[in-house]
């Protein structure tokens, strides 16, 4: 489903002096696959994300999304970003940011509202239809930020550490919801977190970045049962030892 | 907010007090300051005459005229200048050589190239409400936040979609600001035009009945021309609370 193919990228502050952020990485996802991307604060994974999205041209190195090379922000995939205050449209409710996904598709102004109420219905956000963003807590608007996101329709979802703003508790929400709307829409997700019990619990595999410029450290299964539970998955042993095992890595540099 | 407002009412109310007595009590010369009394008086006899109601139209007119010229330009080139920096590059030396200069100070040369009459109030007034616009717009461009265009990136808008539904209303604040700071100057700036070179107007009238010492007409002018400002302002917050509804509560987030 996606390629990532010796991805590196450079930030050119002057004629010599440059910023090497990402360096050499290569992976790939199939369809339907959860992965997390973890590594130390700074390391470039938001540059990464922002590469595979399309976001921006990679120095040298291919992303190449079913088959096709991206060159700008392709149909296949969206990406949610970190801070969702800055990321939902404020001039728009809830509705409105929803629709947005779906104006650029060609589609009735009737048949977009019908699919963005249903979105809204079935994450449970149509008591808010009406309502500005900045009159729902952080965590709501995060589900917004990801109704939104699985509103424009495409087989990939991105998410550059989503749930970073947000208390313990309400995470552990998110972090439940996400998987739920995983479970029912089959999606690739894409999802870059600094917290490894996080990137374990959600999901199949973790990508381990080392510090900057970034290089695959590891690429680890997680053979835990499915579906995930709060408090038996993260007790249970297998878990530990994964996530043991990643600290290490992280911790080893 | 309703105990202030009283409060500020009330002070008002002090003042013209002050004012009233200091005339009745002649410790201030009722000839250069009337009381507020005999003003108002003035002023209902003009109304009722419709002799101060004619000038205020044609001040009105050239007013509004003017400001929707002056801010229509500066909207576009201010638009134009946030978002294609190249465009501001070119253009600053002469915008910050132009801007300075008091639009007053160039009715001599708008009288050289329109004559005397309404294209002349109209383009004065026109230049000097143009430059709050012009860089409120292009401060409120600048400053749209890059997480919203990476998010209509994503979402595969084209730069135009990305202008239209994204940099316009994110920028629709800064521009509203530059729009309300135009409008104090439109009135201003209108009248002193009218001083200066019309001998119409409320500016004109202003001026003729200080000529003639009519001067409690004269002093109904000068009000005349003060409540015409506070009820466009209190039409253009009419007007901004409706579009920018969202804004008082996203401000509020306190983020």
């Amino acid at each position: 489903m996606l390629k990532v193919l010796n991805l590196k990228k450079e930030y050119q502050q002057d004629q010599r002096n440059g910023t090497l952020a990402v360096s050499d990485l290569s992976f790939e996802a199939y369809q339907g696959e959860f992965i997390s991307i973890v590594g130390p604060s700074g390391c470039g994974k938001t540059t990464l994300l922002m590469c595979i999205a399309g976001l921006i041209k990679p120095s040298t190195g291919q992303v190449l999304v079913d088959g096709h090379l991206v060159n700008g922000p392709p149909r296949q995939m969206v990406m949610i970003f970190q801070n969702y205050v800055n990321s939902l449209f404020p001039w728009r409710t809830v509705l409105g940011n929803i629709l947005f996904a779906l104006e650029n598709r060609g589609i009735s102004h009737k048949e977009q509202r019908e699919i963005a109420e249903g979105f809204l219905k079935r994450l449970g956000l149509s008591d808010f239809a009406a309502h500005y963003p900045w009159e729902l807590s952080g965590g709501m608007q995060q589900r917004v930020a990801i109704a939104r996101g699985l509103a424009y329709g495409s087989e990939v979802i991105l998410m550059d550490e989503p749930f970073a703003s947000v208390d313990a508790q309400t995470r552990a929400d998110l972090e439940d919801f996400l998987l739920s709307v995983w479970n029912a829409y089959v999606k690739t997700i894409l999802f870059v977190t600094h917290d490894i019990d996080e990137a374990v619990y959600l999901s199949d595999r973790v990508v381990v970045l080392s510090k900057r410029p970034s290089q695959m450290l590891g690429d680890i299964y997680v053979n835990l049962d499915r579906p995930r539970e709060q408090i038996k998955t993260k007790g249970d042993k297998n878990f530990i030892q994964i996530r043991n095992r990643i600290y290490e890595m992280i911790r080893s540099q | 907010m309703a105990k202030s407002r009283l409060s500020g009412f009330m002070l008002v109310a002090l003042v013209l007090g002050f004012w009233e007595i200091g005339c009745r009590t002649d410790w201030i010369d009722s000839n250069f300051l009337p009381p507020v009394s005999l003003i108002s008086l003035t002023l209902m006899q003009l109304v009722v005459s419709l002799e101060i109601v004619q000038q205020f139209l044609i001040t009105l007119k050239r007013v509004v005229a003017g400001y929707l010229l002056g801010a229509s330009i500066g909207y576009v080139l201010g638009f134009a200048c946030g978002y294609l920096p190249r465009v501001y590059h070119l253009l600053e030396v002469t915008v910050e050589w132009l801007r300075p200069m008091p639009s007053v100070a160039l009715i001599p040369i708008g009288i050289l190239l329109l004559g005397l009459g309404d294209p002349l109030n109209i383009f004065i007034i026109a230049w000097a409400c143009s430059w709050p616009v012009f860089i409120n717009t292009m401060d409120g461009v600048r400053s749209t936040d890059q997480v919203l265009l990476n998010t209509g990136r994503t979402f595969g808008f084209s730069s135009w979609a990305v202008v239209r539904k994204i940099i316009v209303p994110s920028s629709l604040p800064y521009v509203f600001s530059g729009l309300r700071i135009s409008l104090g100057i439109a009135i201003a700036v209108g009248v002193i035009a009218e001083m200066v070179a019309s001998g119409t107007g409320l500016g004109g009238f202003i001026l003729n009945t200080s000529l003639s010492f009519r001067v409690p007409e004269m002093y109904a002018g000068i009000f005349t021309v003060g409540l015409f400002g506070y009820a466009l302002n209190k039409l253009f917050l009419l007007v901004e609370g409706k579009s920018l509804r969202w804004q008082k509560g996203f401000l509020a987030q306190g983020k």
